[in-house]
């Protein structure tokens, strides 16, 4: 069950690289697909993003503006709209559930100060990325934000209050759904990169810096998973059901929000 | 978990390094010594100098189990300063606190009554507090209220309500105790750049003890921590510790005021006052001679309207503060000049009594009035591993009821009590274990007494509506019952 | 004349206004803006049929008018599925639009930052514009017609939307960065404010509307007072709680 577990949230990581990658050369005139080290980026077309947008408007319906790029379908604004908002929420969550669970966990483990702050902070640079993104995206945030608050900090204080290591196997729990939904949806950006340059198009700069920041993300995420598994999370009692029903819950939680 | 130690000592060390400590450890170790970037070790490092700060050092220095500490004080302040103050008998300083007599039995207790200056301390034995709305007013005064509960205390400290004296007189009688007692390493002035924890080396793992790095290149590693640094407190922040609570949203304006007379009840006998207006209360606490000091809490516009105000209408406002109705008071706000006469005129054409207020007020010092923001905080715990807080840092208390001060030399004389313990027992002064005993004595205490002040903020904050005679009865029924009323001043003047 | 092929299909209304109040708006994108709300000959038709309002109201008229004005027989408004609904909606699509392009044409975003006018001063400013081009537009006087057709049942779901999202267009324009629950709040009170002072104007017979402007001052006050209120119990209620579990902490509780 371990190794199963670790391989799942090992393989996406490998197929679809490190952020670095993009981080530090973010404008290159190379294909952006290839940039991605994946197997299909050989068979991506090499253009530069400083290409004219006018080959866009090609497959635009729009005669008054021939030189807009193609606009987003309903469907992937509705994706965006929707991704962005459970990722808010869960990085609220996320705040939140390390939040309830510091003061607890220090108090008997005073070691483990610096390991939750570096956690936390960096969860809270998550949310803060996303806040700013919903506000300039014009995203409403999830009806149900109250009821992730109250959820996301009884969880904390329950694994707190269990000990070190189901605090821990929460967090494991709850990293490998999140780090699976990112895993989505740089899976669902970069295809739509792939479209774009399929078509001769340029992949605009705004769903660049959204790749590129929802895989910093993740990887921080997937980061955190590690922490937990160092910090005994597979010690925890009844580690089975405790990580499967948190992992259930957030799974409930991501389809809830992505809806309302 | 048991081997990363290990693997973290190799991760670090460079190459030659390693070899270095092999080979050649002494020299190493003497090198990492005159490394500037290596900290000093203290067992107790307290980051601020005001009252709590200080107090807290001479009662580390003054106990014989706790003498044998290293301890340092930073303070951005220039110290030194205070030493070479030298006021004038007419002129006070607009920081004046009021000491409770518990307050006063610590500081007794570690050796400081003695060096403060008392010809500037200003004990009062009666209070007048009322309610501007209804009038409805209750009355301490340990004359009459003693001899009904406690039999025969007769001794001027037993009736005693509380002194007021300055900050700076405190502050100036701490520094010399603690320049008598010696063996405190005092930083000042030195600004905390950052606080860290400190490096695991070969010889020695500071990894979880913090390190204070100071504007001019010193580093102190501290066995406990000691953030006494103030509201705004640098040593909560690096403890991750949160601080919670609100902003009134009114003003507390200080000054320093001078009386036609010494008091109702002449010298000996002095009274402090204190009048529960909508906009929040005002204040006129008791100093040596004819002075007093005023502490009048009241929204932004109107606190900045009084600083700007000349000398005689700052006057004016302030005996109409006492004397006018709320509403005359909002009048007298709006103008644009021209208080004084607008006063005395309202003055004649309003009734109450004279001799149950304070003596009028004939002048204001110079330079005196000061305002300052009004907010509740109270941070989570005052403890984490090697953190310890005590005072503002700890706790931001409304005015009302002036106990900020007392609360934290109240912190600090269990503080205190808790290191002696852990010494005595051979504890880790820094350990969360050992530092339990203070958090446990204290956090609920101040949480009850930060209640206190902020609701009854909140109550005298209505105008009008039911809880105004709700209020009203309940300070009556309070003032009718002696019993009673000697508990509250038992409370109020810090005895258990 | 010759009609192009598309006037003969009925017009619909536009994707994006066919949508529940929750998800009035989906992800904006800058890199790839939106197409326009309305096709172009649409717009010809209700842009014409507009001038009429003051002289015809919104009645059938108008956009008959409007039609030949534009150039297509008059008979070609039959097509719009709504008739008159989707000139009031047309209309109030086209004002909210507009008041972000007045920003950009008048500077107000400079002339914000200068005077250091925070979000709720912005947020009177675009209602107040909003309600001027009412003015400008000389529909005031025939708004209780617009208000009586959006209460018909079928439309009220479009209607709602548009004040919803002219809400969040308020809120958006005058740089409200706050996405939690007063998200909904912000923008559930702003509507109604906006909706009673749209009425309020059409019964205002001062000079420039400045009853109007009063009565959304006090409103915008009540609404300051009552959220300030609300935001204090919260606070108040949140701070009692956790200093509960502080001092049981204090007292070595594990919690």
């Amino acid at each position: 069950m371990t190794a199963a577990r670790i391989v799942t949230r090992a393989s996406p990581r490998s197929l679809l690289a490190s952020p670095s990658s993009i981080v530090s050369r973010p404008v290159q005139s190379k294909s952006f697909l290839s940039t991605n080290g994946r197997n299909t980026a050989s068979a991506a077309v090499a253009i530069s993003p400083h290409e004219p947008e006018y080959e866009a408007s090609q497959h635009s319906n729009s005669d008054k503006a021939p030189c807009r790029p193609t606009p987003l379908s309903a469907e992937q604004r509705r994706f965006l709209d929707s991704a962005l908002r459970v990722n808010q929420a869960g990085e609220l969550a996320a705040t939140l559930i390390y939040t309830a669970q510091t003061p607890q966990l220090v108090q008997s483990h005073p070691q483990l100060r610096t390991l939750m702050k570096h956690m936390y902070d960096q969860e809270a640079g998550h949310l803060k990325i996303f806040n700013e993104l919903l506000a300039k995206h014009r995203i409403r945030p999830t009806v149900l934000y109250p009821v992730w608050k109250v959820a996301a900090r009884t969880l904390g204080w329950t694994t707190a209050v269990m000990g070190r290591e189901a605090a821990m196997a929460c967090t494991e729990a709850v990293e490998t759904e999140i780090g699976d939904h990112y895993n989505n949806q740089v899976r669902v950006l970069l295809n739509w990169a792939r479209d774009l340059e399929a078509r001769g198009e340029t992949v605009s700069e705004e769903m660049r810096e959204l790749l590129v920041t929802l895989r910093r993300i993740r990887d921080e995420e997937l980061e955190h998973l590690d922490h937990a598994v160092e910090n005994d999370a597979k010690q925890a009692k009844p580690y089975e059901i405790l990580t499967n029903v948190i992992r259930g819950g957030c799974r409930t939680a991501i389809w809830i929000s992505e809806r309302v | 978990m048991q081997s990363r130690p290990t693997i973290w000592l190799f991760g670090r060390c460079h190459v030659p390094r390693s070899g270095l400590v092999n080979i050649r450890r002494r020299t190493f170790a003497t090198t990492l010594q005159r490394n500037a970037a290596t900290p000093e070790l203290f067992d107790v490092v307290c980051v601020g100098g005001g009252p709590a700060g200080l107090s807290l050092l001479a009662g580390l220095r003054a106990s014989p189990a706790t003498s044998g500490l290293k301890v340092a004080l930073i303070e951005w302040q220039d110290l030194a300063k205070n030493q070479t103050h030298s006021p004038s008998p007419t002129v006070y300083s607009n920081r004046c606190s009021s000491l409770t007599p518990a307050s006063v039995a610590y500081l007794k207790a570690i050796g400081v009554w003695n060096h403060i200056d008392h010809t500037r301390v200003q004990p009062y034995d009666g209070m007048q507090v009322w309610d501007g709305i209804t009038d409805s007013r209750i009355s301490f005064d340990w004359a009459e209220t003693a001899s009904s509960i406690i039999p025969q205390q007769s001794t001027p400290s037993s009736s005693t309500i509380a002194y007021m004296i300055e900050n700076i007189n405190l502050t100036s009688a701490l520094q010399k105790h603690l320049h008598t007692l010696g063996g405190t390493t005092i930083i000042s002035p030195a600004r905390v750049e950052g606080i860290t924890f400190g490096e695991e080396t070969p010889n020695l793992d500071l990894s979880s003890w913090p390190v204070v790095s100071l504007n001019n290149g010193q580093t102190l590693a501290a066995r406990l921590l000691v953030g006494a640094d103030g509201a705004n407190s640098p040593v909560r922040t690096f403890a991750g510790i949160e601080s919670r609570g609100w902003d009134y949203g009114r003003m507390g304006v200080v000054a320093t005021l001078q009386l036609e007379g010494p008091g109702r009840a002449g010298p000996d006998h002095k009274i402090a006052y204190q009048r529960f207006l909508p906009s929040g209360p005002v204040a006129m606490l008791p100093l040596p001679g004819n002075m007093a000091s005023l502490v009048w809490s009241t929204l932004p516009e109107r606190a900045m309207k009084l600083k700007s105000m000349a000398t005689e209408h700052i006057c004016a406002m302030v005996n109409a503060a006492f004397r006018l109705s709320a509403v005359d008071l909002t009048y007298l706000h709006t103008m644009d000049g021209g208080q004084k006469d607008e006063v005395e005129w309202r003055e004649q054409h309003t009734r109450f009594k004279e001799e149950e207020l304070p003596m009028k007020v004939i002048a204001v010092q110079e330079g005196s009035v000061a305002p300052f923001p009004l907010k509740m905080r109270h941070a989570d715990t005052y403890i984490t591993e090697r953190v310890a807080l005590v005072g503002d840092a700890a706790h931001t208390i409304h005015p009302l009821a002036g106990q900020g001060l007392n609360q934290g030399q109240a912190d600090v004389a269990s503080l205190l009590r808790t290191i002696t313990a852990a010494v005595e027992t051979g504890q880790d002064i820094g350990s969360q274990l050992a530092l339990e005993q203070y958090n446990s004595e204290r956090y609920s205490a101040n949480n009850a007494l930060l209640g206190v002040c902020d609701k009854l903020h909140k109550l005298y904050s209505f105008d009008s509506g039911p809880i105004v005679p709700l209020r009203s009865w309940g300070l009556q029924a309070v003032n009718s019952m002696g019993a009673l009323k000697g508990f509250l001043m038992k409370r109020a003047a810090g005895g258990a | 004349m010759a009609l192009p092929s598309r006037i003969l299909r009925p017009f619909h209304l536009p994707s994006h206004l066919r949508t529940i109040p929750t998800c009035a708006r989906l992800y904006h994108s800058y890199d790839h803006p939106p197409a326009p709300p309305y096709a172009p000959a649409e717009q010809a038709i209700l842009s014409a049929a507009i001038t009429h309002i003051p002289e015809h109201g919104f009645t059938q008229t108008s956009l008959s008018r409007g039609a030949q004005d534009a150039g297509y027989l008059p008979v070609s408004t039959n097509l719009f599925p709504s008739g008159v609904f989707d000139l009031v909606l047309f209309y109030l699509v086209q004002r909210r639009l507009g008041l972000g392009d007045a920003i950009a044409t008048e500077g107000l975003d400079r002339v914000w930052e200068e005077r250091k006018v925070g979000v709720g001063g912005r947020v009177r400013g675009l209602v107040l514009d909003r309600l001027r081009m009412n003015a400008r537009f000389g529909v005031v006087g025939r708004w209780q017609e617009a208000l009586a057709i959006m209460a018909q049942p079928s439309y009220i779901p479009a209607s709602t939307t548009e004040l919803w999202r002219l809400s969040d267009e308020i809120w958006f324009l005058a740089g409200d960065t706050s996405v939690d629950t007063s998200w909904y709040t912000k923008r559930a009170s702003l509507s109604a404010i906006y909706a009673a002072a749209e009425v309020f104007q059409t019964q205002d017979s001062s000079a420039e509307f400045r009853d109007t402007e009063r009565f959304l001052d006090e409103r915008l006050g009540d609404l300051r007072k009552v959220g300030g209120t609300v935001g204090a119990v919260g606070e108040w209620v949140g701070y009692t709680a956790s200093s509960a579990v502080n001092v049981l902490r204090s007292k070595g509780v594990r919690i």
